[in-house]
């Protein structure tokens, strides 16, 4: 256990080390608050801003984590600290696990400064603060959550299968558009029952704006948290195959 | 302390280790000597548990490194080598960090790191961060980080390379300080660092082990020293007894051969042997057929083993 901790905190401090993850996190504050200023000036009922904040949330995931986990394991391959890592006592699964730990943390902080978004627009609108539910938002942040982990699982996969940051970055990326823009178009465009359905099931749009409405739908946790563990296990694969 | 059987390692066609056994006691030193690509670094990968063998078994005291990884890694202190360290965090950090992975308790941790630290002189660099410091002071922070756990074995890749002359030098005296409590493993390209440093030394080539020898064997063997090899007919126990009589001879070994002639192996410090036995042989009347030097530095061994023109016996 304090050997996870100790790597996670070096995950951690990795990334604010970086100037990467502060440019990261300017552009996703900047985009949120972007977006979320214009939901609210648009849409005058806020809950539908609320399910928009988390739709753009979700727009920047798709930004953010690849460049967020492209490091993890394609950096220490490269500079060679993967070996150190490695020849010390320590189970693969343990810095698996304590990476993924760490880039979810550093996204869940990120994510953070959002909450005031909702803060503000109570103290300046207080006659909205009956409008605003705490259901659905606590709702709409465990789905952000999980789709955070599930997509920093598969980024972590991508870093360890490369020594080549920017290809993991693309391969991350590329997987998260399929899913994103899959789930988002394929049940309005195709006439077929079935793809609907299926396209419907997979679709974070989806899944996010039911959360934020305060729809409770166990099939999305299933479906997250086991792509989560199937990531992470594929992770440990490729880590402990090395070459 | 290691007891590696039948150690091999296929990297998609070539192989990059064949069929290696030795076996390392507790308190060895040994070099690791081969030219570049020979499978050095391969085999201490493999030591370490960092590749998995196509073939064979590692025990580190005991504990099989594939079966037991991470048991067998608390015995292993290893050193890369390139030395990779994480660059952007301060020395004292890198160090705690490590120490908490490889499982120091707490209590003992802030003691531990101190007393590394001032063994491979680092006292005063706590404070700095790692991607400033020199090569010749990150080499030192890779060592001290391979010594935290206070592992039995350490087994550093090439711990001079692209060093200072005077960098060499200390790392070298840290090396001799460090020898007389672990054992220790040591891979170099550099013979007169495998002569200076090791009691031992194992010559790999194109993944094969061609030579295992005590460092003074092979020193007497290849280094100045003569062994002259000489073919006489007539009374052995004559001859023999004439040969270990004469000035500077060390050691005198017999063979008899076929048609009443006598292989002999004789080492001597003084280095005109060949003619002493020459006049003596024209004296006594003695048939000489051969009379050989074979005086070799082991560099020129090294090479000749390495090219493949020569095998050593294997122990």
């Amino acid at each position: 256990m304090r050997t996870f901790f100790a790597l996670w905190k070096r995950e951690l401090s990795a990334l604010f080390l970086s100037p990467i993850a502060y440019v990261m996190l300017m552009f996703f504050l900047l985009v949120t608050g972007c977006g979320f200023y214009w939901l609210v000036k648009e849409n005058l009922e806020l809950t539908r801003a609320v399910q928009g904040l988390m739709v753009v949330i979700w727009f920047c995931m798709l930004i953010v984590l690849p460049i967020l986990t492209m490091r993890t394991f394609a950096e220490e391959r490269k500079s060679g600290t993967f070996e150190t890592m490695l020849t010390a006592p320590v189970h693969e699964s343990c810095v698996v696990f304590a990476k993924f730990a760490g880039v979810l943390t550093f996204f869940l902080m990120m994510c953070a400064p959002t909450l005031l978004y909702l803060l503000i627009v109570r103290y300046l609108a207080p006659e909205t603060a009956m409008l605003l539910d705490l259901g659905p938002i606590v709702g709409g942040y465990w789905v952000v959550g999980l789709i955070a982990s599930a997509f920093i699982a598969l980024g972590l996969l991508a870093s360890a299968m490369t020594s080549n940051q920017i290809i993991a970055a693309i391969s991350t990326f590329s997987i998260m558009s399929v899913i994103f823009f899959g789930g988002l178009f394929e049940p309005h465009l195709s006439k077929n029952p079935m793809v609907r359905d299926v396209g419907g099931y997979l679709s974070s749009a989806l899944h996010l704006m039911e959360a934020a409405r305060g729809i409770f739908d166990s099939r999305t946790i299933v479906l997250y948290l086991s792509l989560t563990c199937f990531f992470l296990f594929g992770t440990i694969k490729a880590v402990e195959a090395r070459r | 302390m290691i007891e590696v059987k039948n150690l091999t390692k296929n990297f998609s066609g070539h192989t990059a280790v064949d069929d290696i056994s030795f076996e390392v006691k507790r308190g060895e030193i040994i070099g690791f000597l081969g030219p570049n690509g020979a499978g050095k670094t391969t085999t201490m990968r493999m030591l370490t548990g960092f590749f998995h063998p196509t073939r064979g078994s590692v025990k580190i005291a005991g504990v099989d490194v594939f079966d037991q990884p991470v048991e067998a890694r608390r015995h292993i202190g290893y050193m890369p080598e390139s030395c990779p360290l994480y660059l952007d965090m301060r020395v004292d950090e890198y160090l705690t960090f490590r120490a908490q992975i490889k499982g120091v308790p707490s209590r003992t941790l802030r003691a531990r790191r101190n007393a590394v630290k001032e063994q491979c002189g680092l006292t005063d660099t706590g404070r700095r961060i790692i991607g400033q410091l020199s090569k010749g002071y990150k080499q030192r922070v890779g060592l001290a980080d391979s010594l935290l756990h206070d592992p039995d074995l350490l087994i550093l890749d090439e711990p001079t390379a692209g060093l200072d002359p005077n960098q060499i030098r200390e790392v070298r005296e840290l090396i001799r300080q460090l020898a007389k409590r672990h054992t220790l493993l040591l891979s170099t390209h550099i013979l007169p660092e495998a002569e200076m440093a090791c009691q031992r030394i194992m010559i790999i080539n194109k993944g094969r082990l061609v030579a295992s020898d005590s460092t003074q064997n092979l020193q007497k063997r290849l280094l100045g020293d003569s062994l002259v090899t000489a073919d006489i007919l007539g009374d052995p126990a004559k001859i023999g007894a004439i040969l270990k009589g004469m000035d500077g001879v060390d050691r005198v070994e017999h063979a008899t051969l076929e048609g009443g002639w006598n292989h002999y192996r004789i080492d001597s410090a003084a280095q005109n042997v060949r003619s002493k036995i020459f006049d003596c042989a024209v004296s006594k009347g003695w048939k000489l057929r051969e009379l050989h030097l074979e005086c070799r530095s082991l560099e020129d061994v090294f090479v000749a083993i390495t090219r493949g023109d020569a095998e050593l016996e294997v122990n």
